[in-house]
C-alpha cells in the first residue's frame, strides 16, 4: 500500500474552506509534485499532513500515514513522527531558523528530541547531516545570521533529513532563492530522497520546478486538486483548461509591433557609473568601503526594452538608485534626456524617468485614494487640480481599470490591478522611460502574463521604454529586446536578447540560463 | 480581534467618563471645596456626601471630581508638549539622517538617562511647585518618548517603496514626512499618547504626593493622598478614594491604549 | 490558581521573619525627631535639632533653665553680678572632664566665650554676646565677664546651646564630633537615620541611667505615627501628627503629652507696601480668622488661642483674642474702607510643616469668604527663608515662632513683616529701663496690646508641644524654654521593650574592594570576549552621555534659588555669619570655575563636601546607595520572580480564561501607584497585622535578616507594578515570537508546542524583556524617592528630596549623578547581556 494516503481531506478556517475533498497518494521512493497559485491550498495541504494547521481549522476526512490516520492522532503522538519520519523544509531560509542557537545545536535537538541521544551523539549525528547537504566547511558552531540564504536553506534540510524520514515536505523551498542556488538545492533534495528511498513532496508555484523534479503532478485550483498524474503523461496532454492555461502563461511572449530605432539619441544613459558604500563604522575612522558599482555604463533608446539581470547582491538595486539619482555616485554620470541627471537636478526632470516596483502592496500608501496615488507625480507637470481627476482617469483606462477604481483604497484590489495602479502612476507624467523592479516577480503567473502583456502594449502605443530589472532569465526572454548582465557590480555581457540566449559569451550567464528552470526543457529532457 | 473589543469598549469608556467628570467639574460640584466643615470632618460615606468629607470637612466627591479635572489638564499638556517637540524632532532626525539624527538621539539619551522623578523634582524645585511646572517636569520626559518612537518608526517608513516612489515622483522629504510618513505614524503615536497620558497621570499623582504638583486650592488626587497617609488609621477610606480614582483612570487609559494599539496597529492587523 | 499558592507561600516566609525579639531590661532609649540636625555643632548655627540632640547630653554650658526659665547651676555652681552689672564673675565646678579627656577650667571657658565671640566666628548669638567687652580667668576656678553695658538677659543667653563649653582640642570638628561635658557621649550618625549616643562614663555628675540614646529622625507624619505605634521609638517628644494622638491615647502602653511651648504661630503679614500696609487691611484681615476652626482643622483641637504675640502660660500674658473676633460682615466693611470692595488678591507662602500649610488652606478658604483671594505657595524652608525672610517677597506666611520672649522682632523694622511703630520702640526702651517686675508686666501688657490693635501680624494659637512617649519612661525632661531634650535622669520602669540596634554605620572597605576585583575582572572578561575596540566606544559613549548630563544638572543646580548659608544659619543669622559661611562652603566663585573643580574632583572620587552635613558627599552616598540598591536588587528580583512566569503562563495559555484573569491583574497592577500601593501594605501589614514594621532600616551591621526584613514591604510597594510590566511584556514578547517562522519550524522538528516555546521562544523572548529590565533599574533605585519616605528609609531618595529642600546642592549634583551613572552603566551591562543572548549582535557580521 502506499506510504502517503490522503482521502476526502477537507479543510475550512472559519466559514471559508481552504481544501475541499483532496485525494492523493504516494509510494515511497517517488517525487509528487503540487504546483498551484497562490490561494490554491497547497501549502495547507502540506501543513495539514503534519497536523500544524492554524488553531481553529476544522479538519474532516483521512490522512493515513504507514498505516496510520494522522487526523485522529494526539498531538504529543504526532509530534513523536514530525522530523523523525515526516522532515519539513519551509520557503523562508532567513526566518526558518532559530536566530540564537547554534545550527549544530538546531540541527542536533531533532537527534535528542527523537532519539533520547547525548548532546555529543547529536552533534555528531549533526555534523553528518550537514555533510551530506554540502556543509562540509561549515562549523558546527556558527549561528544562522552567519550563512547565505542558501547555506541556511542547506542546514533545514539538514534538520528535516538527519533522522532519515520516510517522507519529506519541501513547501516552495526554492522561491526565495536565486536561480544558480534553487537549482542546486532542488538537485540536492532529489538526491537525498533517492538516497534514502524516501517520499518527497514538492510544493512550487512553478510548473517548470515541478516538471524537472516531480515523477507524480498534482495541480490545485481553489483548494481542489483539478488534475494529477505521472509528471510526462500531465504536461504532455495538458488535458484540464487550467493546467493548460498555467502552462501557456508561463511561456508567454507577449508580441510586440514596434521597434525601436537603434539610431536614436538614447534617452536614459549611464557612463562608468561608480558607487561605494562606506564601510563598517569603528572607533576610529572607517573599514574598507565596499564597491557595489564598478564602471557601469549603459543606454537606453526610445521605446526600447532594456533587461537588467542579476542575481541578489550583484547591485542591481543600487544601479537602479543611482540611474533615478535617489543617491549620488562616486565615479561617471547619469544622463536623462540628453542631461547630466544627479540627486541635486531639478525635480521636474524627474517626469522623463518614472518607477514600478516588485510589491505592489508596499509601493502603494495604504491611506491614499487610488485617485491620489495616482496623480501623485502629477505636481511634475504643473497640472491644475482639476485636470487631476481626467488625467487620472484616462491613465486608469490605459492599465485597464474603471474610471471609479479612483475612488477606493489600494486594499480593495487584487495584486495584479494594484501593479496596474502602480505602473498607472508611473504613466500619468507620460515618461520616456520607466525602471520596473522586479516588477512581476511576486505576481502569480497568469498575473505576471497579464502584466507583461499590458506592458509591451503600453511600450507599442507610448513608445515609452524600459528598464526591466529581474532576476527571472524567462521573463527577460520573453519581453526584453536587449539584455545586460550584472555580477557583483560589473556588467559581465551585454546584447540582443535573442543572441544573448543562443550563444552566451560569459560563463556566468550560460550558467544563469541552464539554472533557469524551463518547462519545455524539462518535459524535453523526461521525453528522451 | 475579538477580544481587542472588549478592551477598547472598556477603556473607552472608562476614559470618556474621566474626561468628563474632569469638564464637568468646571461647571459644577456636588459641593464648594472651599466650604470647609470642620465639624464633620472625616465624615464616612453618606447620602448627602457620597464619598464623605475630607480632613477639613469638605466634600470629597468634589474634591475627586476637580483632581480629574487637575490630572486631565496636566497630563494631557504634558503629552501635547511631549508630542509636539518630540514628533518633529523624530521626522527630522528620521528624514535627514547624519549629524541631526546623531544630535536628536544622543540628547534623547541624556535626557533618557536621568532618573525622570528626580530630575522632575528638581526642575520644580527650581521653577517652584505649581501645576504648570509639573507640566513641563512630565512633558520633558515625553519629548524623547515620542522623539525616539517617531524616528524608528519614520525609519521603517522611510524604507516602504511608496516612499520611494514619493521620491521617484521628486517629492521633498518635507513633503514626505507630512503626507506619507506622519499619517503612517498616526496610529503608533495616538497609542503611545493614551500610553503617556496615563504615566502623565500617575506621575501628576507622585508629584502632587510629594508637594511638588498642582498647589492647593486646586485639588490633586496626589495631595489627597498625601493629606490621608497620616490618617490612614483613624479614616482610612481618605486614602482608599483618591487611589481608585488614579488606579480606575489609569487603567482605563491602558486599556484603551491597548485597544487602539490592537483596532489600529498594522502589524497586528494584518499578521493574526 | 498557582498564583494564590505562590502568595501563600509568600505570606508564609514574610511570617517568619517576624520572629519576636529578644526581652531584655530596657537601659537604651530611641527617641523619635521630626528633623535631623544639619550638624551637630550647637555653637553654630541654629538649629532647633542639633540643640534637641545634643544640649544637655553632650553639651552642657556654665548655667541651665529650669523649667519655669529660671537660671540654675550646671558647670559653674555660683556667681556674682556686680552691682553696676557689668562684670559676672563665675565660679566654675571642680573635676569636670570633657569626653577627650580635657580637663574643664576657666582658661577652656574664656577658649569657649572667645571663639563664639571671634570675627569669623557662625555663632547665631554672637549679637546677643555683644556687651561682653573682655573675658578673664581669674584662676582656673573663676571666669570673669567684663561687660560695656549693663545686659539683664546675658544669663538667659549663657543658658542657651550656643554658649556651651567646649574642648580646645575638638573644637574644630564639632560638627561631625561633637565633645562635650554632658552625661551621654557621641557614639555615631547614621545620616538621614539616627544619631546615637552612648553613657559618659566620666561624667562629672550623677551619670545617666540609660546605657545608650538614639536618636531617630523621621520626618513623615505618617511614619511617625507607625513608628511610634509599633514602639520602633520610645519616645516622640515632639509629635508631628496631631490627628492621630485621639487614637494614641486610647493605647494603655503610651502617655500622651500635650504642653504649651513658647511658639506662637501668626500669619505673618508684610506690613511694608500695598494694601497690607493699609491697617484697616490688616484688621479686617483678623476678622476673617475663625481661630478655633485653624486650630481644629489644622491642629486637630490642640494649641491655645492667641490674639498677640505672647505665650499665654507666662504671668504677663493679656488673653487679646477678644480684640478682632471672627466677623465675615466686619472684616468686608473695613476693607470697603480701606478702598477693597471688591477685595482683592495676596500670596500665601507656606513653609513645609504640616501647621503651616493646613492653617495655610484654611486661612485661604477663610480669606476667600471676606473677598480676599489668596494664591497658596508652598516653598521649602530655604526657599521660605530667602524669599519671605530675606527678600520679603510675600504678602501673608504662616510660620511659628519657637523663640521665647522673642517681641523684641517687632522692634526691627527690617525684620520680615516689617513693623514700624515708634510708640511699639518707645514701649520697648521702657521695658529695657525697667527693673520692677509689676512695671516689666504692665509694659509688657501694653507691648501685646500695640502689636495686636496694629494687627501686625494674624495671630493664630500657641504651638503645642505634642509628646507622645513609652508609659515606662519617667524623668524624661523635655526643657521648654531652651528646647532641649535632656536625658540625664530618664529611665524605664522595670522590663520589656524592644532592644535597639546600634553602632556607627562603616565597615565599607571590604564591599568596596569586592566590587573593585568584580568591576576589573569584569571588564577583562568583556575585552576577552567582545574585543576592545568595543569596549573603548562603548566606554566613549558612557563618557560623553555623562559629561553631557553633569552639564545640565549643574546648570539646573545652578539657578536653583535659595541661599544654603541662611538656610544653615536660621531666623536669627546675622549677614555677617552668613557671610562667612557662604565663603567657607566654597559658594563663591565663577560657575565655569566651580563646574571644573566639581567634575575634576568627580573624577578622584571626591564629590565635595555636604553643606549641610559637613562631611564628604561620597561618603553619604556610599552609606545611602546601601540601602537603596540592595532595595532595588530586591524589588528586581521579585519582579523577575513573579512577573516573568506569570508573563510565560499568559503566553502559554494564551487566549483561555487564565491569561485573561491573569492579565487583567496586571493592568490593574500597572496602574497602580507605588507609593499609593505602600500606603496599603502599610495599613495591611504593619497597623492591621503588626507583621513588619512601618518602617525605618536597622543597618546592615543589625544583620542580614532584620536589613531584608525592613526592605521587604518598600520592595514589594516597587516591586509590584514593575512585575505587572514584566509580566505583560513576557507575555507579548512570548506570543511575537510564536509567530515567527523558527517556531513552525521547531514543531516541524517534533517539539511540542510547549517544549517550542520553552527552548525557542524564550531566548528570542529574552531581548524585549531585558531592555524592560533595563528600564527598570534605573527606575528602581531613583523610584524608590516617593517609597523611601513612606517607608523612612535612609535612601538616596530621601536624602536628594531632604539635600533639595536644605538647599545642600552639592549633594543633590552628587546623587544625580550617581543615578545617571547607574543608568548609563544599566544600559552598558543591558547592552552586554544582548550581546550574550543574541549572536547577531556580537563580532561575527553576516557573510
Amino acid at each position: 500500500m502506499a506510504l502517503l494516503e490522503i482521502r476526502d481531506l477537507s479543510v475550512s478556517i472559519g466559514e471559508r474552506p481552504i481544501l475541499r475533498g483532496l485525494n492523493l497518494s504516494l509510494e515511497a521512493g517517488q517525487v509528487l509534485g503540487v504546483v498551484g497559485e497562490s490561494g490554491s491550498g497547497k501549502s495547507m495541504t502540506a501543513l495539514s499532513i503534519l497536523g500544524l494547521l492554524p488553531a481553529g481549522a476544522q479538519v474532516s476526512g483521512a490522512v493515513t500515514f504507514d498505516g496510520e490516520d494522522l487526523l485522529v492522532m494526539p498531538d504529543h503522538a504526532l509530534a513523536r513522527l514530525r522530523g523523525n519520519r515526516i522532515g519539513m523544509i519551509f520557503q523562508e531560509p532567513m526566518t526558518a531558523l532559530n536566530p540564537v542557537m547554534t545550527i549544530g545545536a538546531q540541527v542536533g535537538e531533532v537527534v535528542r528530541i527523537h532519539r533520547k541521544a547525548s548532546r555529543k551523539e547529536a552533534l555528531a549525528a549533526a555534523r553528518q547531516a550537514l555533510d551530506r547537504v554540502g556543509l562540509q566547511a561549515i562549523p558546527l558552531t556558527r549561528y544562522p545570521h552567519e550563512l547565505s540564504g542558501g547555506q541556511r536553506q542547506r542546514v533545514a534540510i539538514a534538520m528535516a533529513i538527519v533522522l532519515t524520514p520516510r517522507l519529506l515536505i519541501a513547501d516552495e523551498p526554492t522561491t526565495a532563492l536565486d536561480v544558480t542556488t534553487q537549482a542546486q538545492i532542488l538537485d540536492l533534495l532529489r538526491q537525498l530522497a533517492r538516497e534514502d528511498d524516501a517520499a518527497l513532496i514538492l510544493v512550487s508555484h512553478d510548473l517548470a520546478v515541478v516538471a524537472e523534479v516531480a515523477d507524480q503532478v498534482a495541480v490545485m485550483q481553489d483548494g481542489q486538486i483539478v488534475e494529477a498524474g505521472e509528471t510526462g503523461a500531465v504536461f504532455a496532454a495538458l488535458g484540464h483548461p487550467y493546467t493548460r492555461k498555467l502552462a501557456a502563461d508561463a511561456e508567454r511572449a507577449p508580441a510586440r509591433n514596434r521597434r525601436p530605432d537603434p539610431a536614436a539619441a538614447p534617452v536614459l544613459e549611464a557612463q562608468t557609473l561608480t558607487r561605494d558604500y562606506p564601510g563598517a563604522r569603528r572607533l576610529l575612522g572607517r573599514g574598507p568601503a565596499h564597491r557595489a558599482l564598478n564602471a557601469v555604463s549603459l543606454t537606453i533608446r526610445p521605446g526600447e526594452i532594456v533587461g537588467l539581470v542579476g542575481e541578489s547582491g550583484s547591485g542591481k538595486s543600487t544601479l537602479l538608485r543611482a540611474l533615478l539619482a535617489l543617491e549620488p555616485v562616486q565615479g561617471g554620470q547619469v544622463r536623462l534626456a540628453g542631461e547630466p541627471f544627479t540627486p541635486r537636478s531639478s525635480a521636474r526632470r524627474r517626469k522623463h524617468l518614472q518607477i514600478v516596483f516588485q510589491d505592489p502592496h508596499g509601493s502603494l500608501d495604504p491611506r491614499w485614494t487610488v485617485e491620489r496615488l495616482v496623480a501623485e507625480p502629477l505636481h511634475l507637470l504643473g497640472a491644475s487640480l482639476a485636470e487631476r481627476r481626467a488625467k487620472v482617469e484616462a491613465v486608469l483606462a490605459q492599465v485597464g481599470l474603471p474610471a471609479e477604481a479612483a475612488n477606493r483604497y489600494p486594499h480593495q484590489f487584487s495584486g495584479g490591478q494594484r501593479q496596474r495602479i502602480a505602473i498607472a502612476r508611473a504613466l500619468i507624467v507620460q515618461p520616456d522611460v520607466i525602471a520596473l523592479d522586479e516588477a512581476v516577480s511576486a505576481l502569480d503567473v497568469s498575473v505576471r502574463a497579464e502584466v507583461l502583456d499590458l506592458l509591451a502594449r503600453l511600450s507599442d502605443e507610448l513608445g515609452v521604454a524600459y528598464l526591466f530589472v529581474t532576476h527571472d532569465m524567462g521573463v527577460v526572454r520573453g519581453l526584453t529586446d536587449r539584455v545586460l548582465v550584472l555580477k557583483d557590480g560589473v556588467i559581465v555581457e551585454q546584447g540582443p536578447t535573442a543572441e544573448v540566449f543562443a550563444a552566451p559569451q560569459h560563463p556566468y550567464t550560460a550558467q544563469l540560463i541552464a539554472a533557469t528552470p524551463d518547462l519545455k526543457r524539462a518535459l524535453a529532457q523526461r521525453a528522451r | 480581534m475579538s477580544r481587542a473589543a472588549p478592551t477598547l469598549v472598556i477603556g473607552g469608556a472608562i476614559s470618556a467618563l474621566f474626561v468628563a467628570l474632569a469638564l464637568l467639574s468646571f461647571i459644577w460640584t456636588p459641593y464648594a471645596v472651599t466650604d470647609f466643615d470642620i465639624a464633620h470632618r472625616l465624615q464616612g460615606p453618606s447620602t448627602a456626601h457620597w464619598l464623605g468629607l475630607d480632613h477639613f470637612g469638605r466634600d470629597v466627591a468634589s474634591l475627586i471630581l476637580l483632581g480629574a479635572r487637575n490630572a486631565l489638564l496636566v497630563s494631557l499638556v504634558a503629552v501635547l508638549l511631549g508630542a509636539g517637540l518630540g514628533v518633529p524632532l523624530g521626522l527630522l532626525a528620521a528624514a535627514r539622517g547624519g549629524w541631526i539624527d546623531e544630535l536628536v538621539m544622543r540628547g534623547a539619551d541624556v535626557v533618557f538617562a536621568f532618573p525622570a522623578l528626580i530630575l522632575a523634582i528638581l526642575l520644580t524645585a527650581v521653577l517652584g511647585p505649581g501645576a504648570l511646572n509639573a507640566v513641563i517636569a512630565i512633558g520633558v520626559f515625553n519629548v524623547p518618548v515620542f522623539a525616539r518612537l517617531t524616528r524608528g518608526s519614520a525609519l521603517s517608513l522611510w524604507t516602504r517603496d511608496y516612499v520611494l516612489a514619493a521620491r521617484a515622483a521628486g517629492k521633498g522629504a518635507a513633503r514626505i514626512s507630512l503626507e506619507h510618513v506622519l499619517p503612517g505614524l498616526l496610529s503608533v503615536l495616538i497609542v503611545q499618547a493614551t500610553l503617556q497620558f496615563s504615566l502623565g497621570v500617575i506621575a501628576e499623582a507622585g508629584l502632587s504626593y510629594v508637594g511638588l504638583g498642582a498647589q492647593p486650592p486646586a485639588a490633586s488626587w496626589g495631595k489627597m493622598l498625601a493629606d490621608a497617609q497620616t490618617l490612614v488609621a483613624v479614616a482610612p477610606l481618605q486614602a482608599i478614594f483618591p487611589g481608585l480614582a488614579i488606579v480606575i483612570t489609569v487603567l482605563g487609559l491602558n486599556l484603551l491604549g491597548d485597544g487602539l494599539r490592537d483596532r489600529l496597529d498594522p502589524r497586528l492587523t494584518e499578521d493574526r | 490558581m498557582k498564583l494564590s499558592s505562590f502568595f501563600s507561600g509568600l505570606l508564609a516566609a514574610c511570617a517568619l521573619l517576624v520572629a519576636p525579639l529578644a526581652v531584655q531590661a530596657q537601659t537604651s532609649l530611641t527617641v523619635g525627631l521630626q528633623l535631623e540636625p544639619p550638624n551637630l555643632d550647637p555653637t553654630s548655627g541654629a538649629a532647633v535639632a542639633t540643640d534637641d540632640v545634643v544640649y544637655g547630653n553632650i553639651f552642657e554650658g556654665l548655667v541651665q533653665l529650669d523649667p519655669q526659665g529660671a537660671v540654675k547651676p550646671l558647670l559653674a555652681t555660683w556667681w556674682e553680678v556686680s552691682p553696676d552689672g557689668l562684670s559676672y564673675t563665675f565660679h566654675l565646678r571642680q573635676g569636670v572632664r570633657f569626653q577627650d579627656g580635657t580637663a574643664f577650667d576657666a582658661a577652656v571657658a574664656k577658649f569657649s566665650l572667645d571663639r563664639a565671640l571671634a570675627a569669623t566666628s557662625t555663632n547665631v548669638q554672637k549679637q546677643a554676646l555683644g556687651a561682653i567687652a573682655r573675658i578673664e580667668a581669674v584662676d582656673p576656678r573663676t571666669l570673669r565677664l567684663i561687660l560695656n553695658r549693663p545686659d539683664g538677659n546675658l544669663l538667659n543667653v549663657m543658658a542657651l546651646g550656643d554658649t556651651v563649653m567646649v574642648s580646645p582640642k575638638s573644637a574644630g570638628k564639632l560638627a561631625t564630633d561633637p565633645i562635650g561635658t554632658g552625661p551621654f557621649r557621641f557614639a555615631g550618625w547614621r545620616r538621614g537615620d539616627s544619631v546615637t549616643l552612648d553613657r559618659f562614663d566620666g561624667y562629672w555628675g550623677k551619670g545617666a541611667k540609660l546605657a545608650q540614646v538614639r536618636f531617630r529622625f523621621i520626618g513623615d507624619p505618617a511614619a511617625a505615627f507607625a513608628a511610634i505605634k509599633t514602639r520602633e521609638v520610645d519616645a516622640f517628644p515632639d509629635y508631628p501628627a496631631p490627628e492621630n494622638l485621639a487614637q494614641l491615647r486610647a493605647d494603655p502602653k503610651l502617655k500622651v503629652i500635650a504642653a504649651a511651648s513658647e511658639g506662637e504661630v501668626i500669619l505673618g503679614v508684610n506690613n511694608r507696601t500695598g494694601p497690607l500696609a493699609n491697617v484697616r487691611v490688616r484688621r479686617a484681615i483678623q476678622h476673617a480668622l475663625d481661630r478655633r476652626a485653624i486650630i481644629d482643622g489644622a491642629m486637630y483641637g490642640y494649641g491655645t488661642p492667641i490674639g498677640s504675640h505672647f505665650p499665654p502660660q507666662n504671668a504677663a500674658y493679656v488673653d487679646l483674642t477678644g480684640l478682632h473676633p471672627h466677623d465675615i460682615a466686619k472684616a468686608k466693611a473695613l476693607l470697603t474702607e480701606a478702598g477693597y470692595p471688591n477685595g482683592l488678591a495676596l500670596t500665601l507662602k507656606l513653609p513645609p510643616p504640616n501647621y503651616a500649610r493646613r492653617s495655610g488652606e484654611i486661612i485661604a478658604a477663610q480669606l476667600a469668604q471676606v473677598g480676599i483671594r489668596v494664591k497658596i505657595e508652598n516653598v521649602e524652608w530655604a526657599q521660605w527663608l530667602d524669599q519671605v525672610f530675606a527678600r520679603h517677597a510675600f504678602d501673608l506666611t504662616v510660620v511659628s515662632h519657637a523663640e521665647p520672649m522673642d517681641y523684641d522682632i517687632y522692634d526691627r523694622p527690617d525684620y520680615y513683616f516689617g513693623y514700624s511703630s515708634p510708640a511699639f520702640h518707645a514701649l520697648m526702651g521702657q521695658l529695657q529701663a525697667a527693673t520692677d517686675e509689676g512695671q516689666r508686666a504692665a509694659i509688657l501688657g501694653q507691648i501685646q496690646r500695640r502689636i495686636a490693635d496694629d494687627a501686625v501680624n494674624g495671630f493664630l494659637f500657641q504651638f503645642p508641644r505634642l509628646g507622645v512617649f513609652d508609659a515606662r519612661l519617667k524623668d524624661f525632661w523635655v526643657n521648654s524654654p531652651t528646647r532641649s531634650i535632656d536625658l540625664a535622669n530618664a529611665s524605664f520602669d522595670g522590663a520589656g521593650g524592644g532592644g535597639i540596634a546600634s553602632g556607627r554605620s562603616g565597615g565599607g572597605a571590604i564591599p568596596g574592594l569586592v566590587l573593585a576585583i568584580a568591576v576589573v575582572g569584569g571588564l577583562a572578561w568583556l575585552t576577552a570576549r567582545f574585543g576592545a575596540v568595543w569596549l573603548a566606544g562603548r566606554a566613549a559613549i558612557m563618557a560623553v552621555t555623562l559629561l553631557a548630563a553633569s552639564a545640565v544638572i549643574f546648570t539646573i543646580i545652578q539657578v536653583v534659588p535659595g541661599d544654603p548659608a541662611a538656610f544653615m544659619l536660621g531666623l536669627n543669622a546675622s549677614p555677617e555669619a552668613a557671610a562667612n559661611l557662604r565663603q567657607q562652603m566654597g559658594l563663591e566663585g565663577p560657575a565655569a570655575q566651580r563646574y571644573a573643580a566639581w567634575l575634576l574632583g568627580m573624577v578622584r572620587g571626591d564629590f565635595g563636601v555636604s553643606y549641610t552635613y559637613q562631611t564628604p558627599v561620597a561618603g553619604l552616598l556610599a552609606e545611602r546607595i546601601g540601602v537603596s540598591l540592595p532595595l532595588a536588587l530586591l524589588a528586581m528580583i521579585l519582579s523577575v520572580v513573579v512577573g516573568a512566569p506569570i508573563g510565560a503562563l499568559a503566553a502559554a495559555r494564551r487566549g483561555k480564561a487564565a491569561d485573561t484573569v491573569v492579565m487583567g491583574l496586571t493592568q490593574v497592577g500597572v496602574a497602580i501607584p507605588n507609593f499609593w500601593f505602600a500606603v496599603l501594605l502599610v495599613m495591611a501589614f504593619s497597623i492591621g497585622l503588626g507583621w513588619f514594621s512601618a518602617g525605618g532600616f536597622p543597618g546592615w551591621d543589625a544583620g542580614l535578616w532584620p536589613a531584608l526584613k525592613a526592605l521587604t514591604l518598600p520592595a514589594i510597594a516597587l516591586a509590584a507594578p514593575q512585575a505587572a510590566i514584566l509580566a505583560r511584556v513576557t507575555r507579548s514578547a512570548l506570543i511575537d515570537t510564536l509567530a515567527e517562522d523558527y517556531m513552525r519550524t521547531a514543531r516541524a522538528k517534533g517539539l511540542t508546542a510547549s517544549q517550542a516555546l520553552w527552548r525557542h521562544g524564550l531566548p528570542n523572548a529574552l531581548i524585549p524583556i531585558l531592555t524592560i529590565l533595563g528600564l527598570q533599574f534605573p527606575f528602581l533605585l531613583a523610584g524608590g524617592v516617593i517609597i523611601e519616605n513612606v517607608f523612612f528609609l535612609p535612601g538616596l531618595g530621601r536624602l536628594v528630596l531632604q539635600a533639595i529642600g536644605q538647599r545642600d546642592l552639592i549633594v543633590v549634583q552628587g546623587v544625580v549623578m550617581l543615578l545617571v551613572f547607574a543608568v548609563v552603566a544599566t544600559n552598558f551591562l543591558v547592552d552586554v547581556a544582548y550581546r550574550l543572548v543574541d549572536p547577531r549582535l556580537s563580532g561575527r557580521a553576516a557573510r
